[in-house]
């Protein structure tokens, strides 16, 4: 089992590489392979779970400080692993067929394999070093994938939105993992919180990461922007993998933060759940109507973990994985035959395409919790256990209300709008399949929550002729909402077209101070530090002009002195030498008188 | 009465005449002529020392002998070189042979 916790992460990887390094026609099949390889453990880990099997690897990473690199098997991570490598492989036989044409296809698809492994590395993750180390690279991962559509200005530009969004609420994970080793020492799972202060960071950083990477109010912005990147990214990051990092966080941190952080992510999911509801409903862009969706689901998520436990959260967390997944993936056939995800633009593509929008409408109906559909199922137990907050039950009937108008809407357009001219591409066999296999995934999943308890534990998802009736209710008051008054009220649609003003509240609250701050920093910058700088230069400058005047006045006046003396006593020395026979004669005369007076001298004396 | 005295003021006037011919002739006939002249003198002296001093002494006649050759040789290699410079530069003046200037 510890070998293929390591399988499970590597394998995806190894795909991306080989999918990168084989010629260029043979990418495809090798992503392929390397997504079903990379299933394969995943399915044998679920296998071992189920059986009742745990597993815990780890590599010494510190040996002084005992950290540890580490994966560990559990119903938990089963659980999500099975869910990210099965949607993985159904993503990437669609991008075979996505990206066919696409002159940088094996970027593409080597992209998504390495977004896997990284993935796979979050949710097998042992300890929260692990975690955090995985956790930073799909984002870093999820920007280039997002920024693949290069040509296209919006999404490099959603990228970084998303980046810089999600990197900013990953301090919170930081802040927290941080504090809990300061308290107890030890970084693994399950441990009590902390008391005082550090408990408090713990529990608030890991709440504010899952809020940021699963698009939660009031930093759901980056996911509409996130919509840029092509439809396979939108479907496997941002519908069923990435964004539920989140809500993997707080279910696998629940012991961790129960209590008021719960109480906190219950509040911001209900909150949230409605919100993403009013934007999906607002929006003219199929893609961004999803994201909307994505939003609201992960809100009710929020709610299912706080008040249901892990395998509540969980069950909605597959069904939704699933279903959205599906409608992605859907719309990303729509887009390949018209080369548009605007609304207007697709109105009657389902028509004219009837398997995908089959496939999109069984999406649709599960998310909306149409009977007995998957998701149907899943919020149903978080409507059931939400009942013991009067609160997040209202919010959760809203948003669910919300949910089924806001896929019922864009439905009828694609449905009953008249088809507008221009050329059609069909969708390629892949993507069909792809978007199919996960159609009948929404209809079956709707069995998985009694084992999904069985699995991760803590108190089984369930309904009750009550929530059963308040689901219904809901779901027809969104129909009857959307049937009624097609159209929105201008005004709300300009607010929730807005993100219900978290864009402008984000672009004052958290973009203009930072950039004033930069500037207070430049020029903090130029002032002073660069003074210090230049003052640094200009001492050095002056201490070189000093010692070169020095070099000239001490060093070189010396060698030079010495050879202009050399010089001249060898321009005197050569005067003697003038050539005139009587001179000589006069120097050997002088001379010889010289030496007679020494020699008299010294014979007299 | 010739006696050492007398010698040794007749070399010393020779040698006189003999370094005022050096120094003071600008042909190099007479400058070779004024040499000669000093080495007669000298020679005058040994053979003065030589009569009046020493006359058991037959190093003394023996340096007489080697300061004749001397002269002859001088005379011969000088009268060459002086004759040779003159036929090429036809100047026996030494003061226009200062080719070897430094």
């Amino acid at each position: 089992m510890e070998a293929l916790l390591w399988l499970a992460v590597a394998l995806p990887a190894l795909g991306a590489a080989a999918t990168l390094l084989v010629p260029r026609p043979l990418a495809g099949p090798v992503a392929v392979g390397g997504a079903v390889l990379a299933a394969l453990p995943a399915w044998v880990l679920l296998a071992g779970a189920g059986a009742g099997e745990t597993a815990r690897s780890a590599l010494l990473w510190l040996p002084g400080a005992g950290l540890e690199l580490g994966l560990r098997l559990d119903g938990l991570t089963a659980a999500m692993t099975v869910t990210v490598a099965t949607v993985g492989l159904v993503v990437l036989v669609y991008a075979t067929g996505y990206f066919a044409e696409h002159p940088r296809a094996p970027s593409a698809l080597a992209g998504l394999l390495a977004f896997l492994a990284a993935m796979q590395g979050l949710v097998l993750a042992g300890d929260f070093l692990t975690l955090l180390i995985f956790w930073e690279l799909v984002g870093a991962l999820s920007a280039r994938l997002i920024a693949f559509s290069r040509e296209d200005a919006l999404a490099p530009a959603g990228a970084v939105r998303a980046f810089l969004t999600t990197r900013a609420a990953d301090v919170g994970l930081y802040l927290a993992v941080i504090a809990l080793f300061a308290a107890t020492g030890d970084l693994a799972f399950g441990a009590e919180r902390p008391g005082g202060a550090l408990g408090a960071l713990v529990g608030l950083g890991l709440v504010v990461a899952a809020i940021g990477k699963s698009a939660q109010a009031p930093l759901q912005t980056w996911l509409s922007g996130a919509m840029a990147g092509p439809t396979p990214v939108s479907a496997l990051l941002h519908s069923a993998t990435m964004v539920a990092a989140g809500v993997y966080l707080l279910a696998r941190s629940s012991d961790l933060l129960a209590g008021w952080p719960l109480e906190v992510a219950g509040w911001v999911g209900a909150l949230t759940a409605v919100a993403g509801a009013a934007i999906a409903l607002a929006q003219d862009d199929l893609k961004r109507v999803l994201a909307g969706s994505t939003s609201s689901q992960l809100g009710f998520m929020f709610v299912g973990v706080a008040v249901g436990g892990p395998a509540v959260g969980i069950f909605h967390l597959v069904a939704h994985a699933a279903g959205k997944a599906t409608m992605f993936l859907a719309a990303g056939i729509f887009q390949h035959a018209r080369g548009t995800t605007s609304l207007s633009e697709l109105s009657g593509a389902g028509r004219e395409d009837r398997t995908a929008f089959a496939a999109f409408v069984i999406g649709a109906a599960s998310i909306a919790a149409v009977p007995p559909l998957a998701a149907f199922w899943s919020k149903d137990a978080i409507l059931l256990a939400a009942e013991e907050n009067p609160a997040w039950l209202v919010l959760s009937l809203l948003a669910a209300a919300g949910s089924a108008a806001y896929l019922l809407r864009p439905a009828l357009v694609l449905w009953r709008g008249t088809p507008v001219g221009g050329p059609r591409r069909a969708g390629r066999p892949a993507m069909l399949a792809g978007a199919g296999t996960l159609a009948a995934a929404s209809l079956v999943l709707g069995f998985a929550g009694a084992p999904l308890a069985d699995l991760i534990g803590g108190p089984a998802p369930g309904s009750s002729p009550l929530s059963v009736g308040l689901s219904l209710g809901a779901l027809l008051a969104g129909v009857v909402a959307v049937l009624a008054a097609p159209s929105l009220p201008p005004r709300i649609v300009a607010l929730a077209r807005a993100q219900l003003g978290a864009t402008a509240a984000l672009r004052a609250l958290a973009e203009r101070p930072l950039l004033l701050a930069a500037r207070a920093a430049d020029a903090l910058d130029r002032t002073r530090l660069d003074a210090v700088v230049d003052g640094t230069a200009r001492g050095g400058l002056a201490l070189a002009a000093l010692s070169d005047r020095i070099e000239r006045s001490g060093i070189d006046a010396a060698v030079d002195g010495t050879a202009r003396a050399i010089g001249r006593g060898g321009d005197r020395s050569s005067r003697l030498q003038s050539g005139r026979l009587h001179e000589y004669l006069r120097d050997t005369v002088l001379g010889a008188a010289a030496v007679a007076f020494i020699l008299v001298l010294t014979a007299v004396l | 009465m010739i006696s050492l005295p007398v010698v040794l003021v007749f070399a010393a006037v020779l040698f006189g005449i003999g370094l005022y011919g050096v120094l003071g002739q600008t042909n190099a006939v007479m400058v070779i002529m004024g040499v000669e002249l000093m080495l007669g003198a000298a020679m005058l002296n040994v053979v003065g020392f030589l009569r009046f001093a020493a006359q058991d002494s037959t190093s003394g006649a023996f340096f007489v002998l080697i300061l004749l050759t001397l002269m002859a040789l001088e005379a011969a290699i000088g009268f060459g070189l002086v004759i040779s410079t003159f036929r090429n530069r036809r100047t026996a003046e030494v003061d226009d042979l200062t080719d070897l200037s430094g």
